[in-house]
């Protein structure tokens, strides 16, 4: 192995140890390369559930920043009630970023050139 | 009281402490505080596909420092790079020019010096890219590459590296020490301190995001083989067992000049240590447990993967917070296994047997697997039950399969004679050990039902109970799940009893293995040892298992008696639950073994059988002189036929087996008289009569015998003794010397008379072989590695010498002498570098003990926990009868047995908590009126007490200093004994003086008669008068 080889794998060794996993994936848009940050993402928000999930920084951030336009439940008179309303609106938050990210996927498949099969391949 | 024949009543109590265990557990104020939130623990990351492993070759002077060593770098299996690396400061010119040669010759890249070793292949692929590091014994390996070394810092919350070293292997600050503790001969602690470096970026650590620290993954070879072969292997032998391709050679060139020859063989053993590693990887995978060999540390490791992969959770984490009364109870019941001597320093014909996987088979039959699998247990009052059972139990009952799950009861009894385990410091020795005896004792105490019908039915008399509890399994645990054992028998953890199942597995490989060609046979042979490991692994240990924390200084920690209230005390050990930790299954394991074999005494004493010794799980049955060797067999069969119910394998064979050693070394079928000559507990040899009519030794112990480092080799045979051993003696041929000439001395009718001079090499002095394996026994070369630099030193896991100082007689070393040396490269070298460990200062070998010197008690040891059975004694032990004075409560029995066994560190094995300070006042009040009626210096004398404590004791003060309660009140029981002794003396002389007066009328003639002057006579009488 020439010395790059070696150092690409401490850097990769690293990473799988900060990361806590060799194969992390985002929780929304499925991203799976092992360079891109990921982090933790408090499902009803940190004030309301410590239940967490992966997510790419991207997908991360679309998300906090939508969680952050709901209706603040400060008022809600039962905090059951208001731990239970929080935990549908992330997973409803969650799910819409997962189809929107179907959709891309499809939409990019839509565009994509048609593959015609080689006549050598058939062979 | 009526006592069976075969037991005496010629007795008289003794009184003496007795020992129990006890639960104890930090006290509140210095349990470790849980450390902050928001650090959950994540699994230890798996480490990359690189492997790296190295051999070291070293210098054989007392440094033992690297010359040269061979790496291998794999990629998943495949070799990617092999190279040697070597120490300039140690190699000339011209062996470093052979190395380069050898490397050219064999298409090895350019040698490399240790230091570049060091940076990029140590710490540049092993550490930074994860990599698997292997190596066998690495620790030795390890200390050679590192560039020094100290005592592995611990913290309150990570203590498992205490007694550890810590081996700077970089000079790069920021690079990580590697740590190594020594946890046993078998077992090693290996893992990367943190390093200097921040693992987690700015903004993870303001989200408070944990990095866990890169431990590392080391895989120690002889660790791994230790552990799925049950044997200490050397690489040797370990490659002749797992049949590798490249076979470990010896080699006569240590420490000469690097030859090709030399340096193949260096390079070849990294090879083989590959191959074993990756055979004995491939064996562990067979176990589904994984991939994790690296944390494979024993074959308990292995139990308690196989339970984990069940899904079964263990009890403690289930109930964190247990009843610590209950726990003491349950503690306080639990003693090892029977291992006694009943014919003692006598030739007695035997038949050997043993139980099939005792302890496996004794859970089988209790139902104990329902308690494994159950969320805790529940306790009942079963005293009713218990009085019944004791009332009406026989033998015959006990041969009910479905009577031995009502034995999983504990028992409070009132002692009063009865035959119980007792543990006590016998004949004033400084460790206690276990003798089946008769005990009388004030306070009831906490002992299994299994030990109470055993007393019964050894005795005649069944213990008086006074409560008894029961104990039930609770609900079964959610998420069990089903595992196939070793890839092959599917087993349900909710329906199926694991050691039954492995159990009934091994039996029908073995059978089936009879039929198969020698490959299919040695795979199915293999696999029955497997599931042999995994029954044994799962079945006993792991529910006892204490790790002792040994802090820097005392600690305070709470003790819980059985009966009462707990009481704090100060000690450096620290003793922590193991992860399986179930103590009622431990004691009920170890109480039905016991049980087994006294059902096996009684049926043999039922058949008019004597026996010889018992261990654990065998009995040597003895034949009596007045019966025929057939009717003996006969016997013999009648008794291990009766154990036949009691299979729950469903193979219809007994559970008690007749040992190999029954039958001719050629032949396993036909029987060839077995002789047994047993000294002590543990200290037998079985053997056979010869055509010649010597014996031939089939058996033999080494225990006693291990520590000392083989005065000769296998090619030179003492003058006299056999040139060959028997094909399946398992001892060194010294040892089978030694007891050869014990066995002939007996044979000659002088078993006392055992002359150690068997062998000319015998008169050279005595050499016990150990490693520097803890800080605390590096330091016992301080003084050698003053002044020197760290190669130049005796390194961590380097070898050293302990030698035995001679006493007494004329150009011995006197006092208190240590004597250790260096490892060298011939004994004499190492004798002349020898030094006392205390003071640093020279000795003369002249003043060591020899071997003939150190072996000269061996024939003698003593039986000590029962009568008949000091060093001269001879014949048959007899049981004590003990008078308890009190109870020492201790905890975990040998903790660091091995360390103080082959030093001869004198430390008091056990972990000792005395007595609870409450219970001190009713002794001091009767040392109080002891001094007021003795005297205070009396007292003091006989107590051990200081006088100033007698007289607070007089004065009714409290006493500030602690005391050794038991030890006071028996030296109070003997001081008492020997004034009224004293009294009736002085009271019969009075007696003889008064009717001396009568009968010669007067005190003048009555003194002339008594030889005495009249004015003495006199003033006797008179200060005698009332």
């Amino acid at each position: 192995m020439t010395p790059i080889e070696v150092r690409y794998e401490a850097l990769r060794f690293r990473r799988i140890q900060t990361l806590g996993t060799d194969s992390p994936r985002c929780g929304t848009c499925g991203e799976r390369r092992l360079w891109v940050r990921y982090e933790n993402h408090h499902i009803a928000g940190r004030k309301y559930s410590s239940l967490t999930i992966c997510l790419c920084i991207n997908c991360h951030n679309e998300i906090s920043t939508m969680q952050k336009l709901l209706p603040l439940l400060d008022d809600c008179p039962d905090p059951k009630r208001a731990k239970l309303i929080a935990m549908h609106e992330g997973h409803a938050l969650l799910l819409e970023l997962a189809a929107a990210a179907q959709r891309d996927t499809a939409e990019m498949l839509h565009g994509l050139p048609t593959i015609i099969p080689r006549a050598d391949s058939e062979a | 009281m009526r006592f069976p024949p075969h037991i005496t009543t010629d007795w008289r109590a003794e009184t003496m402490p007795i020992h129990l265990r006890a639960y104890s557990r930090p006290a509140a104020a210095t349990a470790p505080k849980p450390q902050g939130e928001g650090r959950a623990r994540r699994a230890k990351p798996r480490p990359s596909k690189w492997v790296l492993i190295f051999d070291t070759e070293t210098t054989i002077d007392p440094s033992q420092r690297l010359r040269v060593l061979f790496y291998q770098l794999r990629i998943g299996g495949r070799l990617d790079e092999e190279a040697a690396a070597y120490d300039p400061d140690v190699l000339t010119a011209a062996e470093v020019a052979t190395l380069r040669d050898y490397c050219a010759a064999r298409d090895l890249p350019e040698p490399m010096t240790i230091g570049a070793f060091r940076e990029e292949v140590f710490m540049g692929r092993g550490y930074d890219c994860g990599a698997q590091i292997v190596g066998f014994n690495l620790a030795f390996d390890l200390a050679r590459i590192a560039i020094g070394a100290g005592a592995a810092r611990v913290t309150q919350w990570r203590k498992k590296m205490r007694d550890g070293f810590s081996l700077k292997i970089s000079e790069h600050r920021w690079r990580p020490n590697l740590q190594v503790r020594h946890l046993n001969p078998r077992a090693t602690l290996y893992e990367f301190a943190a390093d200097g470096r921040q693992r987690a970026s700015r903004p993870d650590r303001k989200r408070r995001k944990y990095v866990p620290v890169h431990r590392g993954h080391f895989t120690d070879v002889k660790t791994l083989a230790a552990a799925l072969t049950s044997k200490t292997h050397s690489l040797a032998s370990l490659t002749r067992a797992l049949r590798v391709p490249t076979q470990k050679v010896a080699s006569a060139e240590h420490g000469g000049p690097l030859t090709m020859e030399y340096l193949d063989y260096a390079r070849a053993d990294v090879q083989a240590t590959w191959e074993c590693s990756d055979v004995l990887t491939k064996r562990f995978a067979t176990y589904g447990l994984g991939d994790a060999h690296w944390d494979v540390l024993s074959e308990a490791s292995i139990g308690k993967a196989t339970l984990s992969a069940m899904g079964i959770q263990p009890w403690l984490s289930l109930n964190p917070d247990p009843c610590p009364t209950l726990l003491t109870r349950i503690l306080g019941s639990y003693f090892g296994g029977r291992t006694e001597v009943r014919w003692r320093k006598t030739i007695r014909e035997v038949f050997h047997t043993d139980f099939t996987s005792m302890y496996p088979t004794v859970c089988t039959l209790m139902g104990l697997w329902k308690f494994i699998i159950a969320t805790g247990f529940q306790t009942r009052d079963a005293t009713d039950e218990a009085r019944d059972i004791l009332a009406t139990v026989t033998a015959e009952d006990l041969q009910d399969p479905a009577f031995w799950p009502r034995l999983v009861m504990l028992v409070k009894v009132q002692p009063d004679d009865d035959l119980f385990p007792v543990r006590a410091g016998y004949c004033q020795e400084k460790n206690a050990t276990i003798g089946l005896n008769y005990l009388t004792a004030d306070e009831p105490m906490w002992v299994t039902l299994a030990d109470c019908i055993a007393a019964k039915l050894l005795s005649g008399k069944a213990p008086a109970v006074v409560e008894a509890s029961g104990f039930a399994p609770g609900p079964v645990q959610p998420n069990l799940k089903s595992i196939r054992l070793l890839g092959r028998h599917l087993v349900d953890p909710r329906t199926d009893d694991l050691f039954q199942s492995a159990i009934q597995e091994r039996i029908a490989q073995k059978a089936q293995a009879k039929s198969l060609d020698s490959v299919e046979r040695e795979a199915a042979e293999e696999l029955a040892r497997s599931l042999k490991l995994i029954a044994n692994a799962s079945a006993y240990g792991i529910f006892i298992q204490t790790n002792v924390d040994t802090e820097p200084k005392p600690a305070a920690i709470e003790v819980f008696e059985p009966d009462g209230p707990s009481f704090e005390a100060r000690s450096r050990k620290v003793e922590r639950p193991g992860p399986f930790f179930h103590p009622l299954l431990a004691t009920m394991i170890t109480g039905a073994a016991r049980l087994m074999l006294a059902l096996a005494e009684h049926r043999a004493i039922a058949e008019r059988l004597d026996w010889v010794f018992c261990d654990t799980d065998s009995l040597a049955l003895a034949r009596p002189d007045n019966i025929s060797a057939e009717a003996f067999d006969a016997a013999a069969y009648r008794v291990i036929g009766w154990f036949k119910p009691l299979n729950p394998y469903g193979d219809g064979e007994s559970i008690l087996k007749p040992e190999r050693a029954n039958f001719t070394q050629n032949d396993a079928a036909r029987r060839e008289p077995l002789y047994c000559f047993a000294v002590s507990s543990k200290r037998y040899a079985l053997f056979n009569i010869g055509t010649d009519s010597r014996p031939v030794i089939r058996k033999g112990s080494a225990h006693g015998l291990g520590h000392l480092l083989p005065p000769y080799d296998a090619d030179e045979p003492a003058p006299g003794t056999p040139a060959t051993m028997a094909e399946d003696t398992e001892l060194a041929r010294w040892q089978h010397d030694l007891w050869y000439t014990i066995i002939e001395a007996a044979r000659r009718g002088r078993p006392n008379e055992v002359r150690y001079e068997f062998h000319p090499k015998l008169k050279q002095p005595a050499l016990s072989r150990y490693a520097a394996t803890s800080p605390e026994l590096w330091r016992w070369f301080a003084s050698w590695n003053a002044g020197r630099d760290y190669p130049e030193q005796v390194k961590p896991f380097g070898f050293l010498y302990c030698l035995h100082a001679g006493r007494g007689s004329r150009g011995k070393l006197k006092g208190d002498v240590r004597p250790i040396a260096p490892y060298d490269v011939t004994r004499e070298a190492s004798i002349a570098k020898g030094f006392d460990r205390v003071t640093g200062d020279a000795i003369s070998a002249r003043g060591l003990q020899t071997y003939e010197q150190a072996l000269a008690g061996y024939h003698l040891s003593p039986e000590s926990k029962f009568r008949n059975g000091e060093a001269f004694d001879v014949g048959r032990t007899e049981r004590r009868h003990i008078r308890a004075t009190g109870t020492e409560l201790i905890g975990k029995e040998a903790d660091r047995y091995e360390e103080a066994y082959l030093l001869g560190l004198g430390e008091e094995l056990a972990i000792k908590h005395g007595a609870n300070p409450e219970l001190t006042k009713g002794t001091m009040e009767d040392v109080g009126g002891a001094a007021k009626e003795f005297g205070d210096s009396a007292v003091s004398r006989a107590t051990g007490l200081t006088r100033a404590a007698v007289a607070k004791a007089r004065e009714g003060r409290p006493l500030t200093t602690r005391m050794k309660l038991a030890r006071v009140r028996v030296r109070l029981e003997a001081l008492k004994v020997e004034a009224q002794k004293a009294t009736k003396k002085k009271n019969a002389e009075i007696e003889r003086f008064r009717n001396a007066v009568r009968e010669h009328g007067g005190i003048r003639p009555a003194a002339r008669a008594l030889g005495m002057d009249s004015s003495n006579l006199a003033k006797r009488l008179l200060l005698s008068d009332p």
